[in-house]
């Protein structure tokens, strides 16, 4: 429509003026926040000082954190691709009167409070939880298996808790392929083994790819449920923020671990975003 | 399709969906028991944990999450339909900049805008007001709004509102009689999307709400942290028949399949 | 002065130029198809004098009056979109009501002219459906239907009927061409279909790449088309190359290949492009030109022949008169009436 060049501006001003505010001030504050220093007997120091970030990235303790953290949403990602991936692919094949149905089984515990979810998680992965109950009931174990506060356990949940992410992303990609296409692969005589090989999965590379980068960059920075099942044994890099703003009270440090992972995740999402890019540019506009 | 899939296929699509399923139905099952602690109602079927939620603290809890939801997902809403009317229709400088602004908020883990407006709301002295944490919840929830207002948008055609005006509409009656009407379900999706969200959202909330303001999710954590029970085993049940309430009303709104897709995607 | 005036419109779209110094004039009352091929500009042509899209240059002048200034709910002008664009979300009565009801007619007059409305465009009875219980006809019948009702100065109707079966399409040509007469109304028709072109309009415009090539009467445009373009646009047409042998008096003897032919007409140039229409061409026994058949396809009311010859390849209409076709590989002869071919300027 014919109008004035600063209506977009103006339709836009409000919400930006709730991000600045919101968004964009408090990450500001907290990063100069990192940059100060903290000791039991001063409280918060005002100042420029590299302290915090030279202890978090050279500190044994953080390395740990870190690493367990990273390590745990790579083998979360990679789980869930390798359940998600073919789980949105049957559902790509089913009946749609099915297919409505258990999508909305599939990812309606997107919108369960991760809470619920861990919740029932630590009820079946408990001491006397259901799973070592039937266990031992048929005999398969004779003393419980420690689930709770293990990386199994954790491991576990977080997959629940994040494969929906995966089969949506995948399932996304799927629904753009022409049903037409799998015909004429299969009509030109492939078997459909080599028909998913050949067709369906490199055009689905996509979204399994970034359907993999959601699950991991979520796992990455994951605090329920962590906290829930792995407990204080195995903290990962939320929980340690979390430990030093509330308990600790050293909200510097607090806040230069949130600035390494916020940058960590930063380079990792935009850095895997220009690889895809890069191999799937031509194939896919 | 022509092409079914196969027994093995169906095998592992029913592990799957029992692998989905089993944490949620174990939450519900254990939350009818009439033991104290907890386990499978297999002596007796009991609402007694339910009952014992109308006393508890989990009551206020819920409330302060239902005001900080409705009013986190109303703002935002109303943020989002003048700023996706501007990325829709109009080309202009930093348009492509804005948008990214906008959604930023999809690729900033939670615990960072945590202790981000922990630290900032306490600078200007708005820690532990409601104000702070409903706008903190804008900011989480505003990308889910904004993206299905966009796309409601852009899959409208121009030409409907067109033949309006050439038929005598002004602006404002265009947009009141022909766009809202038409951009309505993917805005009340959109408004869904965003409440639920917000009503689950824990892992900033914990740093942001004060005793007076906490959120459901923060009251459970704190909960859990102690001790598990079939209380919290019996609120969670219940959350779990809204939110499947809540569910179908999105479906028929907008089908949870493309409304979820603004969800997950970065 | 014409009624609707449009001097020097063009329109760009970052690189490419839609619209391009597009001069126009229409009367009151006179009923113009806008025919081009496909990206050709016409939409944006449209577009523009509705004043959804602004013109980078020119100027709009209905009844001698600038519309610049002119926002599309105060000019008064009736669209049909090619896509329909009916209000999903309102019933016929109310799309077609919509109109009134921005000009504050007062609901009893309202009721009245939405029932006539429906039975100009035949469809008494449908007044409550919705949009999508309706089909593509009757859709678009709505959308006429919601245009006339607010008895617009002037009607622009997007490519209306592409979206219609065969049938249907020629049952609505004539039907809107007569609401047209009834209620004599200024009309611009879109369209890149040139028999609907010559069917329905007093004068037909043709364009090519952002400009009207020609503008006549469709009897004078498909007889006397001004280029190549326009010729091989308004139906089928055979544009042969040959040189001028002789000249004089208004006739032309012509060689092309080692056949030599007369027609009527004048040039300059040592060189012409001339252009026969098939069905001017006709089977003689002796004389004319020798060619041979390559292939024929029947078409139901006629017979169209490819052929070769001296003069390249030539395409001939035959009605179907029930005897036997020719052969394929058959030598002929042809000739044609002197008047029937036309010298091409350019
Ligand atoms: N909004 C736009 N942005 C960029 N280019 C456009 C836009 N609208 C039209 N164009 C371009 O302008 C040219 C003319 O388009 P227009 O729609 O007027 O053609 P048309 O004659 O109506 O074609 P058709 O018969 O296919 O409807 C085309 O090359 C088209 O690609
Ligand atoms: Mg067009």
């Amino acid at each position: 429509m014919a109008e004035r060049k600063t209506t977009p501006y103006l339709l836009s001003a409000p919400a930006l003026l709730v991000y600045s505010a919101f968004l964009a001030a408090p990450l500001i504050a907290v990063t100069i926040l990192s940059f100060n220093t903290f000791t039991m007997a001063t409280g918060i120091q005002p100042g420029f000082s590299l302290a915090n970030y030279a202890e978090v990235l050279t500190d044994d303790y953080f390395h740990r954190i870190f690493l367990r953290t990273f390590g745990l949403a790579l083998l979360v990602a990679a789980i869930a691709a390798l359940i998600g991936t073919p789980e949105a692919y049957i559902l790509h094949r089913m009946a749609p009167a099915w297919r409505s149905a258990f999508l909305l089984v599939i990812l309606g515990p997107l919108l369960v409070s991760v809470l619920v979810r861990t919740l029932g998680w630590a009820v079946l992965l408990g001491r006397n939880g259901l799973i070592n109950s039937a266990l031992i009931g048929i005999g398969a174990i004779e003393r419980p298996i420690e689930f709770m506060y293990t990386m199994t356990g954790v491991v576990v949940a977080l997959v629940h808790v994040l494969v929906p992410f995966h089969v949506l992303a995948v399932w996304a990609s799927l629904r753009r392929l022409d049903p037409a296409v799998e015909a004429a692969g299969l009509s030109l005589g492939a078997s459909q083994a080599t028909v998913l090989r050949r067709i369906v999965v490199p055009q689905i590379m996509p979204g399994i790819l970034s359907g993999s980068l959601i699950v991991f960059t979520l796992a990455a920075s994951a605090f329920a449920t962590p906290s829930i099942i792995g407990g204080r044994r195995l903290k990962v890099v939320a929980m340690t923020a979390y430990d030093e703003f509330l308990n600790s009270q050293n909200w510097p440090m607090g806040a230069a671990i949130a600035a390494v992972l916020l940058a960590a995740t930063l380079v990792i999402v935009l850095g895997y975003n220009r690889w895809v890019e890069r191999r799937y540019a031509q194939a896919f506009q | 399709m022509m092409t079914r899939n196969g027994p093995w296929a169906l095998a592992f699509h029913a592990l799957f969906v029992g692998f989905i399923l089993a944490p949620l139905i174990v939450v519900c099952l254990v939350s009818f028991t009439t033991e104290s602690y907890l386990s499978l109602p297999v002596t007796g079927v009991s609402l007694r944990w339910f009952r014992a939620i109308a006393g508890s603290d989990f009551i206020p809890a819920f409330y302060n999450s239902l005001y900080v939801a409705t009013a986190a997902a109303t703002i935002a809403l109303a943020l989002s339909i003048p700023a996706a009317l501007a990325t829709a229709r109009w080309r202009f400088p930093g348009r492509d900049a804005l948008t990214a602004f906008f959604l930023s908020p999809l690729m900033v883990p939670h615990i960072v805008l945590g202790v981000a407006l922990l630290k900032f709301l306490s600078d200007i002295g708005l820690s532990s007001t409601y104000f702070g944490l409903i706008f903190a919840h804008v900011i989480i929830v505003m990308p889910f709004t904004l993206r299905l207002a966009l796309a409601t948008l852009t899959g409208l055609d121009r030409a409907v509102e067109w033949a309006a005006w050439s038929l005598g509409a002004s602006h404002g009656t265009i947009f009141r009689r022909v766009t809202l009407p038409l951009i309505l379900p993917g805005l009340a999706g959109g408004w869904l999307l965003a409440f639920i969200q917000s009503f689950d959202e824990l892992t900033m909330t914990v740093f942001v709400a004060a005793p007076s303001t906490m959120t459901l999710p923060v009251r459970m954590f704190n909960y859990v942290t102690d001790n598990i029970d079939p209380l919290v085993a019996a609120v969670s049940t219940a959350l779990i028949f809204v939110t499947i309430l809540l569910m179908i009303a999105m479906d028929r709104f907008y089908g949870l399949d493309r409304l979820l897709a603004g969800k997950g995607a970065r | 002065m014409a009624f609707l005036d449009l001097r020097g419109l063009t329109k760009r779209f970052g690189g490419t130029i839609a619209v391009d110094g597009l001069d126009l004039s229409v009367d009151r009352g006179e009923f113009v198809a806008l025919l081009g091929p496909s990206g050709c500009g016409k939409t944006t042509s449209l577009h523009m004098v509705a004043g959804f899209v602004e013109p980078d240059a020119g100027t709009v002048r209905i009844d001698g009056r600038d519309m610049a200034p002119v926002p599309p709910n105060r000019r008064n002008i009736g669209v049909v979109f090619q896509s329909y664009a009916l209000f999903p979300h309102m019933t016929v009565a109310e799309n077609i009501g919509f109109g009134m009801e921005m000009r504050r007619v007062p609901a009893a007059e309202r009721a009245v002219r939405i029932g006539e409305a429906l039975s100009l465009v035949r469809l008494d009875g449908y007044a409550g459906r919705y949009p999508r219980q309706l089909s593509g006809g009757q859709q678009q019948r709505v959308a006429l239907a919601r245009a006339l009702v607010i008895r617009p100065d002037l009607l622009l109707l997007d490519e209306p009927l592409s979206n219609l079966d065969a049938k249907l399409r020629e049952e609505m040509r004539v039907e809107i061409r007569l609401i047209q007469r009834q209620v004599n109304i200024t009309t611009i028709l879109v369209t890149h279909d040139q028999a609907e072109a010559l069917v329905m309009s007093d004068r037909v415009a043709v364009m090519d790449r952002g400009r009207i090539v020609q503008i006549d009467r469709p009897v004078q445009a498909y007889d006397c088309p001004a280029n190549a373009f326009v010729s091989n646009f308004l139906g089928r047409a055979n544009l042969i190359r040959a040189a001028v042998v002789n000249r004089g008096q208004g006739r032309l003897c012509l060689r092309a290949g080692t056949s030599e032919f007369e027609i009527d007409g004048s040039t300059e140039a040592d060189e012409v492009t001339v252009s026969i229409r098939p069905e001017r061409i006709g089977f003689v026994e002796t004389g004319g030109i020798a060619a041979r058949v390559k292939v024929s396809l029947f078409m139901g009311d006629q017979w169209l022949y490819r052929l070769d010859s001296d003069l390249g390849g030539l395409t001939v209409c035959a009605p179907n008169a029930g005897g036997a076709r020719i052969a394929d590989g058959a030598p002929v002869r042809l000739a044609w009436p002197a008047d029937a071919a036309r010298v091409l300027n350019g």
